[in-house]
């Protein structure tokens, strides 16, 4: 049994034998050719490839593999689906067992394995010292280390601002989402079209935000080179975007042995993955020419994968069903068991801006409508309960179809009352950040997603419990007001096709 | 089951009603044969290209008949094609907005693929009236329509055809959004399926059977991604990909198999 252990478990420098040999297995990784199955540039280019976003940034393109092999193996990464949790754990799989067979080959432990970086752990969320080192203890250059990191300021400077992540997704209780109101754990099972826009709540949180803060963009400003952590084409080239993922496979880990009802799904759709809906395979290359082809199913249980993480510790449980009927006080029922799967709940939508919101500048302000009847029911939702309706109704907000080039793009948005009804009652309250992670790739005409960009939700069931309380719900419109973390150029023509809300109740 | 899958079935079970419905009507038409004549074009037409000829299709078969034909055609056809833009308003919708804003879609929908029998059905016509027995038109057109359907113009007008637009969710701006949703879908569903479409018209015989055959074509079209425009044969794969697929599950074998790679 392999164990994947902390990056800063011996302080995330070169003292941590694990670092030292991932930089020699890097190293090694990074002469072979592209078209080499074992190259550090085709493991990347597996998660992404765009020839000429490759050039732009001076990552080598040739020599390109033939067009069978690329069809194969090549931009196989899994967004906006059900399968982004699985296909990730495979990946991470094989190229564990191609860097194992070099540290091997270098003389290193046969017990390898990779380490995960816990950005959540107190004083461990920034950059572990030994990606941010320019020379090996040898004075020889740095394989883990990269320029094309700029952070969450631009300035090289790269950590994960805390403001800006969390672990929400851990409290929900059912893997598969809807893609009206709240698409789940691990994503929206997407059907055969398999062309989903939204992110589900790991992905989005903090996988996204991570990302996205991690890559930066150089000087903050829409000139500045984007980091390659934060775009999907690019992401794979960065060593510490493996480390990332080993966390969110672990959080993947925490989430199942939390509680009972976090089961992954039975559905035979995703157990036997993307082949079973005429999609292709999902497959990694090993050492010594084999492929590793697997299914979800088949990647579901980590120990019987041979691996564990040494820190399983779940973060502080989310606020219980039984506060939120205390604070909107309401006699809750006699049984108040997490629902496995939201099967029964009908998602609705209750208004939405009335047109596109186009995001450019320091401040983005919008007005989302609400229609009265279905506000109605949310209100008469959170008065009382009874058999037909046995839990208040849920709210998201949904920032639907987002377009536009520039993938470093975060946001932070605000939801609140009117702006001409904040002196009166209520006042505006954070929803959650957001980022742009694969924007410009889904907004292609021509790309996978038919150009309709990414779709992200927010949460915002405490802000309209806050706004019921203080009788601010009762209007027409609720106000969004987004902060982007630096003022987004009008050339990045980023658009939100529309911002709602949703009401996922009975 | 997934509740997104059920919510997929809401839809696509009606759907397929309708479309069954329209497929049984053509067959009723047809004389209960699925081999003779058109659904929407006169089959007998044996004197020629004449004015008289001309006159005498008009008045056995007024255009209205024609219009008709053709709309059930199209229903039976292309019902299964609108299955995730009906989804997509269905929950981008107020819920008592619903209805009207499917109905809407449809409108715009067919809208195009009407004022496209004012295209097809003459061009069809006039062939027919030319060669009334004759294959090779069907030859000629199979040609062109293979050259069309492995463009990468096609390619294009298939990934317009996946992008659903955000809708406005009130006023007057809502049904129009639904309407134009509807115009620009039809338009480039049309632009994508019309070669296959005017061919289904040339056949002297056998008319129901190429119609069923091209409406599985178009449906594997519509399962497949969108992608990069370039010359391929698109749609087949993916329909011998998902029959595969299928069939093992329904046989419990396992999926992943040489037949993946295809």
């Amino acid at each position: 049994m392999y164990t994947r252990t902390n990056v800063y478990a011996k302080g995330g420098n070169f003292d941590d034998p694990t670092l030292l040999w991932y930089a020699t297995a890097v190293a090694a990784m990074k002469k072979l050719a592209l078209d080499e199955p074992t190259s550090w540039g085709f493991y990347a280019a597996m998660h992404g490839f765009n020839v000429n976003v490759w050039k732009s940034v001076n990552i080598p393109t040739t020599p390109v593999p033939s067009k069978s092999i690329q069809g194969a193996y090549w931009k196989q990464c899994q967004h906006g689906s059900w399968y982004f949790l699985p296909w990730h754990r495979g990946y991470l799989l094989g190229f564990e067992k191609v860097v194992r067979s070099f540290v091997v080959a270098a003389g290193g432990p046969a017990d390898w394995a990779l380490p995960f970086w816990n950005y959540f752990d107190p004083g461990e969320n920034k950059l572990p010292p030994a990606f941010a080192a320019l020379k090996l203890p040898d004075g020889t250059p740095n394989p883990l280390y990269t320029p094309e990191r700029y952070g969450p300021n631009g300035d090289g400077n790269v950590y994960v601002d805390l403001s800006e992540v969390n672990e929400d997704a851990l409290g929900l209780h059912y893997f598969t989402g809807k893609t009206a109101a709240n698409p789940g754990f691990g994503g929206v099972d997407t059907g055969f079209s398999h062309s989903g826009r939204h992110h589900g709540a790991l992905e989005q949180q903090p996988h996204d935000q991570v990302h996205g803060l991690v890559g930066g963009q150089q000087g903050n400003v829409s000139t500045g080179m984007v980091g390659w952590m934060a775009d999907p084409t690019t992401a794979g080239f960065d060593p510490i975007f493996w480390l990332h993922h080993a966390n969110i496979d672990r959080l993947w880990v925490v989430w199942n042995a939390l509680a009972p009802a976090n089961t992954d799904p039975t559905d035979s759709k995703w157990v036997k993955g993307p082949a079973s809906i005429g999609e292709r395979e999902f497959i990694a290359p090993l050492p010594g020419g084999a492929d590793y082809i697997y299914t979800p199913g088949q990647v579901a249980d980590t120990t019987a994968l041979g691996y564990t993480y040494s820190e399983l510790t779940p973060p502080s449980p989310a606020p219980s069903l039984a506060a939120r009927f205390a604070t909107l006080g309401i006699v809750a029922p006699a049984s108040l068991a997490p629902g496995a799967e939201n099967v029964d709940k009908k998602a609705e939508l209750v208004g939405a801006t009335q047109g596109s919101v186009p995001v450019a500048g320091a401040e983005i302000r919008a007005s989302v409508a609400l229609d009265s009847a279905t506000r109605k029911k949310v209100v008469n939702s959170f008065t009382a309960v009874s058999a037909a309706s046995p839990e208040p109704d849920r709210l998201y907000l949904h920032l639907e179809n987002i377009t536009g080039t520039n993938d470093a793009t975060r946001l932070a948005v605000y939801v609140g009352p009117p702006a001409d009804a904040h002196a009166a009652s209520g006042t505006e309250q954070i929803a959650g950040h957001i980022a742009l992670f694969g924007v410009r790739e889904a907004s292609e005409p021509d790309g996978g997603h038919a150009g309709h960009g990414i779709s992200l939700v927010l949460d915002i069931t405490k802000i309209v419990d806050q706004l019921h309380l203080d009788r601010a719900f009762d209007v027409d419109k609720l106000s969004v007001r987004l902060v982007p973390s630096h003022p987004v150029d009008k050339g990045d023509n980023i658009s939100i096709g529309r911002i709602s809300v949703y009401r996922e109740g009975f | 089951m997934t509740s997104a899958e059920r919510d997929r079935r809401r839809i696509k079970i009606p759907v397929a009603i309708v479309s069954l419905a329209a497929w049984a009507f053509l067959l009723v038409r047809a004389g209960g044969s699925a081999l003779s004549g058109s659904c929407c074009l006169p089959s007998s037409l044996q004197d020629g290209f004449t004015v008289s000829s001309w006159r005498m299709l008009l008045e056995k078969n007024p255009p209205t008949q024609m219009a008709l034909g053709w709309a059930i055609m199209v229903v039976a056809m292309m019902a299964p094609l609108m299955c995730s833009c009906i989804q997509h308003i269905r929950e981008t919708s107020l819920t008592r907005r619903r209805l009207r804003a499917i109905g809407l879609f449809l409108l715009g929908y067919f809208v195009i693929w009407m004022a496209a029998a004012f295209v097809l059905l003459p061009i069809a016509l006039t062939i027919r009236l030319f060669a009334p027995t004759s294959f090779l038109p069907v030859f000629v057109g199979a040609v062109l329509a293979l050259i069309w359907q492995m463009s990468p113009v096609k390619q294009k007008c298939l990934n317009r055809k996946h992008a659903h637009p955000s809708l406005a969710p009130f006023g007057l701006r809502a049904d129009w959004e639904a309407i134009r949703f509807g115009l620009v879908h039809g338009w480039w569903c049309f632009s994508s399926c019309w070669a296959l479409m005017l061919l289904a018209e040339l056949f002297p015989s056998g008319h129901l059977i190429a119609m069923a055959l091209f409406t599985l074509w178009l449906l594997a079209e519509e399962l497949d991604r969108p992608s990069e425009p370039h010359w391929r044969i698109r749609g087949i794969q993916k329909a011998y990909r998902v029959s595969v697929a299928q069939i093992q599950q329904w046989l419990g074998t396992n999926s992943r198999s040489v037949l993946a790679r295809f």
